[in-house]
């Protein structure tokens, strides 16, 4: 049985499908990236898989037990950061922590480890509502802990915060990985879960676009690099590399040159522009992301 | 199934444990709330204005010749009560669904029923908190400047009082549940105040004009149906209890006995257990329609 078993899941908002047709399977220490664009369907399915909406079809079964129907002993055994996670702003983070902490029958020592582990010890006594949102976010993240739970869920963990915190989470995530915990993180931004996550599936319109581990789906698509460059003038550097072959979809974005090639490539671009005099005042190359995934993926379609 | 599932948890320690915590909870969350910390301030002002003014002019100073003042006391209470009641209950889910703190509560291994059930207890122990204090004082003033008060029939009171707090909390969280905007919430529930307050004694007093007629008001005989019809109303089984069993309001009732309150012929069982009965349906309702709703 796995851990969790999540069977032609459907739900509906006013007649438009979020998710449809889901099938997602996840076993007892799993690192599972829950991939997809803004709006694909993630966070409705993780709301089903902890029983806060109910699927229009379809079930989530966590070991075994229909979380819509009898939800409560499961989610003993969870953990869940919600997308944009909230406390009661009129109680201070200790008063939060201590009421999560009882709701989870959790000993009595819970508060202060949690407090001292998430270095969260000198804002103990500030109302909820006065965190920043990276301290919010950290005390988020702390509360998935109580009650040592086996499934970690977390949605978008990472997601708008600054790379300080974003690495200390990270960081975190790892160490609870270490722990062997299962977890499960969506996310829209792929090289985010890359480094954490050996499973990864995607999402599209609520559709599982592709399910696989992470190596081999980045060697089975032959993801490319996308490069940004500063150039000047801009103008004649997209009329001069349209139409090369190593090179693909050019574009203009917010005044500069985006295009995405090969890893090896990646000079060869660049020689081409100081060839024809181009200016290049900057530049910089991001790993695969998820636009590049699609395009793949499709592609193989079309073949 | 549903009730057999309700029933094994009734028996369970660990339900009441939510339960209480949650209640616990909720009293922390409104001790901090300003508006309830100025409206019992203000019921508290009230009550210790109202009873030292009325004991300093009544002629007899005893528990029968408190009437004027039981009689001020009643009239501030039938809003004030339901008021607080009202603003207590009426953003309670909505407010914590649309903050996301409900999103996550729900994450955790607790039943929604048992949300309900502890904001319930945390509210009303809220509200009883500043009836009791607020009469309370009053009592304290009353029993300083009258030589006998019939301290039984004082206590019903308070304790009615806080039953009727209770049901305005009831039926104000339903709104709370029911509706997807604090402001229709709100809408709602005023709505549901005035109807118990004002609307309703008008269109009483409209129908007895347009069907029996007004003399037979007047002298307090209106037929069964007009009695029976009162009792749908809180505010007026809570008055009807009161003039039951006070006997000063008693008296003053009987003396025009054309105005309300009308003596039913009920007793005071039949009052108290309709009272528990509006307290009771709309938190069965809530929870049928918590138990359907996306959290999200
Ligand atoms: N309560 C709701 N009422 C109506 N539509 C909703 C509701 N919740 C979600 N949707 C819609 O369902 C679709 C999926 O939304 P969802 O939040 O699951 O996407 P997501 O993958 O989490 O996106 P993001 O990356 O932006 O968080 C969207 O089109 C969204 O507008
Ligand atoms: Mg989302």
């Amino acid at each position: 049985m796995s851990l969790v078993e999540i069977s032609g899941l459907e739900k509906k908002f006013n007649g438009v499908e979020a998710v449809s047709d889901l099938d997602l399977k996840l076993e007892k220490g799993d690192i599972y990236g829950f991939l997809g664009p803004n709006g694909a369907g993630k966070t409705t399915t993780i709301r089903m898989m902890i029983g806060l909406i109910k699927p229009d079809k379809g079930t989530v079964k966590i070991r075994g037990v229909d979380v819509w129907k009898e939800g409560l002993d499961v989610r003993k055994n969870i953990g869940y950061l919600p997308e944009r996670v909230s406390f009661y702003g009129n109680l201070t983070v200790h008063e939060n922590l201590d009421f999560l902490c009882k709701m989870k029958e959790s000993s009595k020592g819970c508060v202060k480890e949690l407090l001292k582990d998430f270095k969260l010890e000198v804002h103990s006594d500030k109302k909820c509502r006065n965190l920043s949102k990276g301290m919010n976010q950290r005390l988020g993240i702390a509360q998935t802990l109580i009650g040592d739970p086996d499934l970690v869920i977390l949605d978008e963990p990472t997601a708008g915060l600054d790379p300080n915190i974003r690495r200390w989470v990270k960081e975190k995530i790892i160490s609870l990985k270490e722990s062997g915990k299962t977890i499960f993180i969506s996310s829209h931004v792929l090289s985010e879960v890359q480094e954490l996550c050996d499973k990864v599936g995607i999402l599209s319109d609520g559709k599982m676009l592709v399910e696989d581990d992470i190596e081999t789906l980045s060697k089975k698509l032959s993801l490319k690099d996308r490069l940004e460059l500063q150039l000047e003038p801009v103008d004649k550097a997209l009329d001069l590399v349209r139409g090369v072959k190593y090179i693909e979809r050019p574009r203009l974005e917010d005044g500069k040159l985006v295009l995405y090639c090969n890893g090896d490539m990646k000079m060869e671009v660049i020689r081409k522009f100081l060839d024809e005099s181009v200016d290049i005042t900057n530049f910089s190359v991001k790993e695969p992301d998820l636009e590049e995934v699609f395009v793949r993926l499709t592609e193989g379609e079309e073949v | 199934m549903r009730w057999k599932k309700n029933f094994k948890l009734f028996h369970s320690r660990e339900m009441w444990k939510r339960i209480s915590y949650l209640a616990k909870k909720e009293v922390m969350y409104n001790f901090r709330n300003r508006w309830i910390i100025f409206l019992s301030l203000l019921f508290l002002g009230l009550s210790v204005l109202v009873s030292f003014y009325g004991t300093s002019l009544e002629a007899h100073k005893d528990w029968l010749g408190l009437q004027t003042t039981i009689l001020y006391m009643t009239t501030y209470i039938e809003y004030m009560v339901p008021i607080i009641g009202v603003i207590l209950g009426y953003s309670t889910i909505v407010r914590e669904r649309k903050e996301g703190s409900m999103e996550l509560l729900l994450s955790y291994p607790v039943d929604r029923g048992e949300v309900l059930a502890g904001k319930f207890l945390g509210l009303w122990i809220v509200l009883s908190t500043a009836v009791i204090i607020g009469l309370g004082a009053g009592g304290v003033v009353i029993s300083l400047m009258v030589e006998e008060v019939v301290f039984a029939e004082y206590y019903l009171f308070i304790l009615s009082s806080v039953i009727l707090g209770g049901v305005f909390i009831s039926i104000s969280m339903m709104f709370s549940v029911i509706f997807e905007e604090e402001s229709s919430a709100m809408s709602a529930s005023i709505f549901m105040l005035f109807l118990f307050t004002f609307i309703w004694l008008f269109s009483m007093y409209a129908l007895a004009e347009l069907t029996f007629g007004w003399e037979l008001l007047e002298i307090g005989q209106p037929p069964q149906w007009y009695f029976i019809l009162q009792l749908f109303n809180p505010v007026m089984l809570w008055y009807t209890l009161l003039a039951l069993n006070i006997v000063p309001l008693r008296d003053w009732a009987l003396e025009f006995g054309g105005k309300e309150p009308e003596i039913h012929p009920y007793d005071t069982w039949v009052m108290l257990v309709l009272l528990v009965i509006w307290i009771a349906v709309p938190l069965v309702i809530s929870e049928i329609i918590f138990n359907k709703k996306d959290i999200d």
